[in-house]
Order: C-alpha cells, then structure tokens, then sequence
C-alpha cells in the first residue's frame, strides 16, 4: 500500500498500463505538454512521447470519434473530456458510435474504449461546469459506466477498464482529485460490474455514488449517535448495476435510500431505486427514498449552489425520516 | 474541372484496374441499386434506402485507386463501396434483407455492412461519421508505420457538419494518410447544394485547412480513379491527407421515403450518366458493343444470384440477443 491522492492514482493506473500495452493511446485537451487541467496526466508525456500522448484540438465530438475509430483499428485509446458538461458535444460519437459499431458489424470490431470524465457540483464551478450527467451513457447499452469514490478504486476501475474490449466512461469526481487514500502498489485491478459494501449495518442501507460515498460514511457516524447502525454501498459501477448486492442488503436493512449528485428525475438513482424495489419488495419497509440535486442548474453562487447540492446533513435527515416513517 | 494543385511526384501506381473492370464494377452496381429498388417495393428490404443511381463513378473510382491493407470509412450511401471492394454481394444483400447470413448477421443492415477482410471500417448512417472514423484509422496507421491509407468517403452534406470541421483540421494537423473524397451529389436530401451552402466550390474548403485539394467530374470513372490515385500516393509516402472533390448527381430518390419534387427535370437531361460515359469510351478505344453487352448480362446474372442467395438465407437468432443483454446487465437486462 501506499498512499496517493485520486489524482495520483489515476495517474498511477495509466502509467502502469501503458508500460504494460503499447496500444494505450492517450488523447484529448491539454493532456500533453501541460498533464491535464486536474494533473491526472501528469508526466506521462515525457515518458510515453507525443504518439502516445497527444495533446488534441478542442474538438469534444471528433477526439471520441476518432477514438472509436482507434479502438477499430486495434489501438487502445483513452480520452480525457475534462468536464463531463463537455461530454454532450462528444455523445454522437458514442451514442451513435461507440456503443453501435460492435453491435452493427456483428462483432467485427471490438471496442477498447475509454473516456475519462469528471463531474460533479460544490467547486461553485456554475451551470456549464458542475453537472452529473453519468446517467447519459449509463443509459447506453453494451457501455459501462464506472464511478469512483476513492483513490484505491480510482486506480482499480481505470486499471480495468483499460483492459476491456468494450467502452468504459469512467466518470471521476472533481473534488475527489485532491483527496488521498491507502493505494495497493503494482498491479491492482477492480472489477467493473461490483458494488462494494463500505460500512456494514442493520437498520437502514444507503446506497451511493461517487462523492455522496463519503457523504453518507460521515451521516453513518452521526446516525450512529442515535443508535441507528447504517449500512453504506458505494454502487462504484452504474451500468452493469450489481442489483444482487444492492437488493441483499435492501433485505437485510428493510430501509433503502440511494444518494447520488444528479438530479433525480430520470437520473442513476431513479433506476436503481426501481431495481431495488423489484428485486426486493416484499421484504422493504418503506418506500426507497432518493436524495438527489434540486431540479434547477447549478447555481454558480456559493451562497445558493449549497441549497442544491445534498450532503450529509441531507442524507442523515433522509435516514431519520425513513426509519420514522417505516412500517 | 480544373485541379486545384497539380499531384506529386514519386506517387505509386494503382493497381491495374482498366476501363472494362471499371464499366463492369458501376454495372454491377448499378443493377444492384436496381434490384434494391424492387426488393424495396416488393418489402423484402425494409428501412430507410439509400441508392447512388447516377453516383456509380466516384465510389467505383475511388476505390480502384486502394491496395490491400487500405482502409475506407463510409456514409449512409455506402454501395458503391460494397461494389468497388469486392464484398459477397450474396451476403451483402442478406444483410440488407435481415438475414443470418448477411456479414453483420442482421444487426447492421444496409448503411451498416462492414467488411473487415475487405478494408471496409465502415459505414455510418450518422452524417460525419466517416470523417471522425477515417481520423482514428489515420492515426493507427501512422503509427503502424506500413504506408496503409484510410479512403475516407463523405458527401456535400456532411461539409457543413461540426465533425468535417473537426477532422479536417485533425487530419491536417497530424499529417494523416487519409483522403477525403467528397461525393458531391449536389443535394441534401432535398437542399440543392446552394441553398445549402455558400461556398459551393466544395475543394476550397480544404484550402483553409492547409491541405491540396482537387476537384473533379464525378461521373468520370478514370478522372475519379486519378485524382485519387495521386492523393492516395501522397498519404502513403507520409505526404499526409488531401481533398477530392468529385461533382455528381443523384439520378434516383434520396431514399424510400423521397416525396421528390425539389430537383429541376432540366438538371438531369443535361448529366452525363457515367456508365453511358464509360461505355462510349470504351467503344471509341475498340471495344466492341457484344462485350459491353457481355459485361452487362454478366453483372445482372451475379445480382440475380446474390438476391436468390439473400432470399435463401435464413433469419437470424433473436435469442443471441437476449444473450447479450443478460451478458450485460445480468437479470436486469430488459
């Protein structure tokens, strides 16, 4: 183990791999000669040399595009789109694109595609630059969509994902780049179908994405004061969503709420929530609660973008409620 | 049409393609968009169909200026690339039908027929998309290093997308061996060219990219083949991508759907159809009229086979689907 920022770790998990693969190819905005506006490509330049990191045009929709093509061509690419807002020029290239083209030619091509991301509010970044947008691409199918809440997992998930032969956005947080966690050194690998049980717990289960993981720890240990003993899954990957342990736990606890940044209409909560529900009806005491952005934009104030975004004091009174309204 | 620049020197020779096998290939496809028109009518190929009726030159040009390990991206007209790389037409007319024996078991159909084995990396019924694509294959080959080049087939619609715009400069920028070819049709669906967009001299475009362009007449086989030829030399001797502008005509609807009415009867009379170009210029180097008819009864009998083949085929598995998405998303996987 040691210990790296998630910056670090990312950073980590793409230099192993392209010591390890030539076919990794690195492209997109600012990734070259200046390491990435979050420094995740730090010095990777240096090393690897301008054919295998390439600094790109600001050309969102023609870097996936052509790195749907690269995969075709049995290359490896790796896209940064440094703000998952930016992602919208680019969702041709995969709706379209990346998630066709393996299905349509009938398995002719594979796709070893991966597009980094980051999103998320609480930085006062405004409407353009905050957004959680990973239901999007979760909602594709044959496209995986993986969100790290931790340095270990940041490592671990983007190791993976650079060894699928199919798409993977993998969707990084942007205040999680400075926090630091213990890293298993060398290769670590984790896999991009499993939710992961954080804090186990008998009353109440929240299930969590990305930055609201940490967020719900913190309400656990509040909620622990009461002597409410909360269990706390991080999803870690929204598509395949790993229902089994989501709806174990649902039975176990009997109480469900499921927490992530978007905005919760139609949004990666709606659908698990749904899953949930299914797979455990019979044994859930309440309805499963969502806790979710405010149905506005980011506000860019910091004085209103608070009001919008839920954080552990949301999810700490999304739990007490539950656990009064529960049969 | 006057070229723009004149090709390098040091370009390598095409293979021996001669006049006849071009005839043969736009014959060939010619009377496969023939067959399709039928089946079409006949609801044996459903969805949306789009046919290059009058287009045959550039396609068959084009493709006749590639060698084997080349690379060619795709529109949603993309027959004449079916025809000039020399897929199955059996298979390829599977396809279109929705059978299990069509190269994408079904699951492409006809604007989706990708031939690995044939260079073809592929066809996209999303405008643009074959610009985007043709970047990615440029940059695995410039990095492979072997001197392969990426044909990259686009339209007079797709110019005025962001994607050309994006890969334009990409191409430029990175020194690709790829060639763009503009089929220029003269129509958006049904936007005649300049209502569409002001510049209509297409290869100008490529002047503010940095890179050659060259204009010519589309209906001209061997006027197609050549400037291709040169632009495919170029990219492959790492002189990076150039643009072939080739001035056509769609002679047919734009797809199933077309309620036509937007393009002018004057227009048509005054085209030179490029099969009836080609066959005139065959007879005036000595060929005879019993083997241009010969070439024509040869390609009716091959198209006549490949949509008896198609017809044949059987329809695909609909339970490989349900294994993909249970392998996907598990149980969940509705």
């Amino acid at each position: 183990m040691t210990r790296l920022t998630y910056a670090q770790a990312l950073n980590d998990a793409l230099r192993g791999e392209m010591l390890r693969d030539e076919r990794i190819v690195l492209l997109g905005e600012d990734i070259g000669v200046y390491g990435g506006v979050f420094s995740v490509t730090s010095g990777l330049l240096e090393q690897f040399g301008p054919d295998r990191v390439l600094d790109t045009p600001i050309s969102e929709n023609g870097i996936v595009g052509a790195a749907v093509g690269m995969a075709m061509s049995g290359l490896r690419p790796v896209v940064e789109i440094m703000y998952t807002d930016f992602l919208c020029l680019a969702l041709d290239s995969i709706a379209n694109g990346a998630a066709v083209f393996p299905f349509a030619y009938g398995g002719q091509v594979s796709m070893p595609l991966v597009i980094r991301t980051q999103g998320g509010a609480g930085a006062n970044a405004g409407p353009q630059h905050s957004k959680s947008l990973e239901a999007w691409t979760a909602h594709l199918p044959g496209v995986h969509t993986v969100l790290p809440s931790n340095p270990a997992d940041a490592k671990g998930l983007l190791t993976s994902a650079l060894r699928s032969s199919e798409p993977v956005v993998l969707v990084e947080h942007k205040l999680l780049y400075g926090t630091e966690g213990e890293v298993p050194e060398g290769e670590h690998l984790v896999p991009l179908e499993r939710a992961q049980v954080v804090r186990p717990g008998r009353d109440a289960t929240v299930i969590a994405l990305s930055r609201m993981v940490g967020e719900a720890l913190v309400a656990a240990e509040q909620l622990a004061e009461q002597q409410l003993d909360v269990e706390v899954i991080d999803v870690r990957s929204l598509r395949p969503l790993d229902v089994a342990t989501l709806a174990a736990s649902a039975r176990r606890t009997g109480r469900v709420v499921v927490a992530g940044e978007a905005w919760v209409r139609y949004g990666p909560t709606a659908e698990i929530a749904a899953a949930v529900t299914e797979a455990a009806f019979a044994e859930l005491r309440a309805p499963v609660v969502r806790v979710g952005s405010l149905g506005v934009p980011y506000p860019a104030s910091p004085a209103l973008e608070p009001t919008v975004l839920p954080d552990a004091d949301t999810l700490r009174r999304a739990v007490e409620d539950l656990v009064k309204s529960a049969r | 049409m006057t070229a723009v620049i004149q090709p390098p020197a040091g370009v390598r020779p095409a293979p021996a393609v001669d006049l006849m096998e071009l005839y043969r290939r736009m014959r060939l496809l010619r009377c496969l968009d023939e067959a399709l028109a039928d089946l079409v009518e006949q609801g044996l190929v459903r969805g949306p169909m789009h046919l290059g009726i009058g287009q045959e030159a550039a396609g068959i040009g084009a493709t006749a200026a590639l060698e084997d390990g080349d690379l060619v991206t795709a529109t949603h007209r993309p027959h004449a690339q079916y025809v000039g790389l020399g897929l199955p037409l059996g298979r390829t007319l599977a396809e279109m039908m929705g059978r299990a024996d069509g190269q994408c078991g079904g699951r492409g159909g006809h604007m989706l027929i990708a031939d690995r084995a044939h260079g073809l990396l592929g066809p996209s019924g999303i405008v643009g998309h074959s610009l985007l694509l043709a970047v990615g294959h440029g940059l695995a080959q410039r990095r492979a290093g072997l001197g392969r080049v990426t044909l990259c087939v686009t339209g007079d619609g797709a110019v005025n997308s962001g994607a050309f715009n994006e890969a334009l400069n990409m191409v430029a920028l990175w020194r690709l061996p790829v060639v763009v070819l503009v089929e220029n049709n003269r129509y958006g669906l049904s936007v005649r060219l300049d209502r569409h967009v002001h510049q209509t001299a297409l290869h100008r475009r490529a002047g503010g990219y940095g890179i050659p362009a060259v204009q010519v007449d589309g209906n001209d086989v061997e006027a197609v083949r050549e400037a291709v030829q040169g632009a495919v030399g170029r990219a492959r001797s790492a002189g990076g991508p150039t643009l072939v502008e080739a001035v056509t005509y769609r002679n047919c609807p734009f797809s199933g759907s077309d309620r036509g009415g937007y393009q002018d009867p004057a227009e048509a009379e005054g085209l030179t159809d490029p099969l009836r170009l080609a066959a005139e210029r065959l007879l005036a180097r000595g060929r005879r009229p019993e083997e241009l008819a010969e070439a024509d009864g040869r390609a009716a009998r091959e198209i006549a086979q490949a949509v008896a083949f198609a017809e044949a085929s059987p329809w695909p598995e609909a339970a490989d689907l349900v294994a993909l998405a249970a392998r996907w998303d598990g149980e969940g996987g509705r």
